[in-house]
């Protein structure tokens, strides 16, 4: 009769033995791999800005976040529609403000999108002087 | 009387035949223990380039950036081996991190997506017997257009070559 201690010596042999055979089915190696997204000068320079007489639409493409800054300098109301009606959609009403920058529109939702359109919808006296000035920056 | 020479001769023609009965009957016998165990080995060049995102084209709703600049070796004496991968932390959040392997013993799966890979997904499959020398690994990683900006960060990216 063996004894307990004989008993678990064995098994405690064979577990060894069992876990060499699996270790030597598998071998590994690892990486460390690094990443970031950073905004280089060249997004930075890419800064945009574009004008709008009367009714004409203006399209802006943005890969990055970007605020939009929106002002008019027109003699009357202008209303525009930035973001083209998706979930960040803000119809605002701009008037002479342009110069002063006191109802300069700022949406920092708006530039969440790759495509931004921008359309002016309403300008209640139209004239070929006036300008809504969307600006693109950081 | 014979001269000593003559007797002398005679002796050592007595003596060859016994010398020679002698030599054929020695012999010695050894055991040779011969056993190939199981062989699977697989290692990498070193850490892949740094994966920064820092510029990107007009309209894109994904900015990426790859290297291929590390590779990897393998061998096994098995068949039907597989490489996967694991990630030891998910990427962060609207990021993606992708890999490739190329393989001449086996198959491989092309761009696999490793993001939240904590468990480990196939990269190459079908690994036969031999060695693959200095197969290249490509990672891909990429960001949605919404992303701002990501700090410099890590993640440690374990390959096994296993069954």
């Amino acid at each position: 009769m063996k004894s307990p201690i004989t008993i678990v010596g064995v098994l405690l042999i064979l577990a060894i033995g069992a876990m060499e055979v699996s270790a030597q089915n598998r071998s590994s190696a690892t990486q460390t791999v690094t990443f970031g997204v950073q905004r280089s000068a060249t997004i930075i320079a890419a800064n945009f800005q574009a004008s709008a007489t009367s009714i004409n639409d203006v399209s802006l493409t943005s890969a990055i976040p970007l605020k939009v800054t929106a002002g008019s300098d027109a003699s009357s109301d202008i209303v525009a529609d930035l973001g083209g009606g998706g979930a960040d959609r803000s119809v605002t009403k701009f008037d002479r403000g342009f110069s002063s920058g006191e109802n300069v529109y700022q949406n920092s939702l708006v530039p969440r999108k790759a495509t931004v359109p921008i359309a002016m919808l309403r300008n209640h006296k139209s004239s070929s002087s006036d300008r809504l000035v969307i600006t693109l920056t950081e | 009387m014979r001269p000593p020479s003559i007797r002398l001769s005679l002796a050592i023609c007595l003596l060859i035949p016994l010398v020679a009965l002698a030599q054929t009957g020695s012999s010695v016998v050894q055991t040779l223990n011969i056993e190939v165990k199981p062989i699977t080995k697989i290692a990498v060049s070193g850490n892949p380039g740094a994966l920064y995102i820092t510029d990107a084209s007009a309209g894109s709703d994904v900015l990426s950036v790859s290297d291929n600049n590390s590779n990897y070796s393998m061998m096994t004496n098995l068949d039907n081996m597989k490489i996967v991968a694991s990630i030891n932390n998910p990427m962060p959040e609207g990021t993606r991190l992708m890999m490739k392997l190329e393989s001449s013993k086996g198959s491989s799966n092309g761009f696999v997506d490793v993001s939240s890979a904590m468990s480990p997904v196939e990269v190459v499959t079908a690994l036969g017997k031999g060695s693959d020398l200095n197969q290249s690994i490509t990672y891909t990683f990429a960001a949605n257009a919404s992303i701002g900006q990501i700090n410099v960060d890590s993640r440690v990216v374990t390959l096994t070559l296993t069954n």
